[in-house]
């Protein structure tokens, strides 16, 4: 009898039988099972596993005269606590899409999308500057710093920063003019 | 938590093994009956049905249209308990659609050219697609309701075998009725029809099965 199967299937037949012991002893055993099974798949949900153990006892109750004394009792027991897990999935699925607007999802894509290519180009802007008035740009103007931040972290005066960015935003205007001029 | 277990116990009554095969059995037999009466009144045996039932071709399209039913019923009585594999019933049936398309094709190239549309379309195709869909439907019903009795666990095949039953035992009921004669409309318009049948259970499935 150390053999889970076996011995799980004798409690089956003796369950199958009426035998409430047997019984108990079965539910308290595949409740163990079920509770590993549903917790190791769900484990930012513990809610909706103790929901599915619950579910999957009474499954095995409402069911069991569809377990055939031939056939592996395990074979039996995993089928049914598989298909509630799946029927979990199939429902929570259905809750979270469903508000889901899709016309505002796709906005949301477009959004990021435009954004990315916007930063992709300015990247490239920049990489045109000199060194030091790309810099000075990214401080000031993208991470949002003021001038005498900005100053202190390049270890120059507030006034060079000024001037790099004065000097950075002009040329990249104008190589952006260059740019448009080529494509036209 | 403990006191669903208290429940359950306190609920216990013996349980006699569920009989798969007869419920089933008796699911579909019910719905046969329903299916042939109405095939018989409603639209009427074909008239000549004493002479056709001379003929190879009237049996061919009754057995193939029953071998495909055949097939998947061992299917059907594996997937309605939890923890059986399907088999292989699904991939014999898919051999006989195989080999039935098969033998349609030879048979519509060895026609005369002239005569092609005529052996593919016969004169009622797209009555037959509607008719064995009809023929089919107390079928799939009566087939349905025995399997919710029991548990199936795999919905969408479980709902798809059972179309695969009530589509070809369907199809097979209405070849009483029906007077075309040429393999290249069997192997095309039947076929069809009962594929509808089955996809149109495995796309129920999933709602009507559910425990």
């Amino acid at each position: 009898m150390s053999d889970p199967e076996a011995k799980l299937r004798a409690l089956m037949a003796l369950s199958q039988n009426g035998d409430a012991k047997a019984y108990r002893i079965l539910l308290e055993t595949l409740k163990g099972r079920l509770t590993a099974y549903f917790s190791r798949r769900l484990t930012s949900d513990a809610g909706s596993a103790d929901d599915l153990v619950q579910d999957t006892l009474m499954a095995i109750h409402v069911k069991r005269a569809t377990y055939d004394s031939s056939q592996a009792f395990t074979g039996w027991f995993y089928a049914i606590a598989r298909y509630k897990l799946i029927d979990h999935y199939r429902r929570y699925k259905v809750r979270r899409t469903a508000p889901l607007d899709e016309a505002a999802f796709v906005e949301d894509m477009a959004d990021d999308f435009a954004a990315t290519s916007a930063r992709m180009d300015l990247d490239e802007l920049l990489s045109r500057l000199p060194e030091k008035q790309a810099r000075a740009i990214r401080m000031t103007k993208i991470t949002g710093l003021t001038s005498a931040e900005a100053a202190k972290a390049m270890g120059v005066s507030e006034s060079a920063i000024k001037v790099s960015v004065h000097r950075g935003l002009k040329s990249a205007a104008a190589n952006l003019e260059d740019d448009q001029g080529d494509r036209s | 938590m403990n006191d669903i277990i208290d429940d359950l116990v306190t609920d216990l009554t013996p349980a006699e093994p569920a009989r798969v095969s007869a419920t089933m059995i008796a699911g579909l037999g019910v719905a046969a009956l329903i299916s042939t009466l109405a095939v018989m009144t409603v639209l009427g045996p074909r008239p000549d049905l004493m002479l056709a039932i001379q003929t190879a071709n009237f049996w061919i399209k009754f057995a193939v249209m029953a071998l495909l039913a055949v097939c998947a019923w061992p299917v059907l009585l594996r997937l309605a308990r939890p923890g059986y594999s399907p088999g292989m019933g699904l991939v014999i049936a898919a051999f006989v659609a195989g080999g039935l398309v098969i033998a349609g094709g030879i048979n519509l190239l060895m026609a005369p050219a002239a005569e092609r549309m005529d052996v593919l379309l016969g004169h009622s195709w797209s009555a037959c697609l509607l008719k064995v869909s009809l023929v089919s439907a107390p079928l799939f019903v009566g087939t349905m309701i025995a399997l919710r009795r029991m548990a199936p666990t795999r919905l969408r095949q479980t709902g798809f075998a059972a179309g695969l039953v009530a589509g070809g035992a369907g199809a097979a009921i209405y070849s009483i009725s029906c007077t075309e004669q040429s393999l290249t409309f069997i192997a095309s318009w039947y076929l069809l029809a009962v594929a509808l049948v089955a996809i149109a259970g495995a796309l129920l499935g999933p709602r009507l099965l559910r425990w």
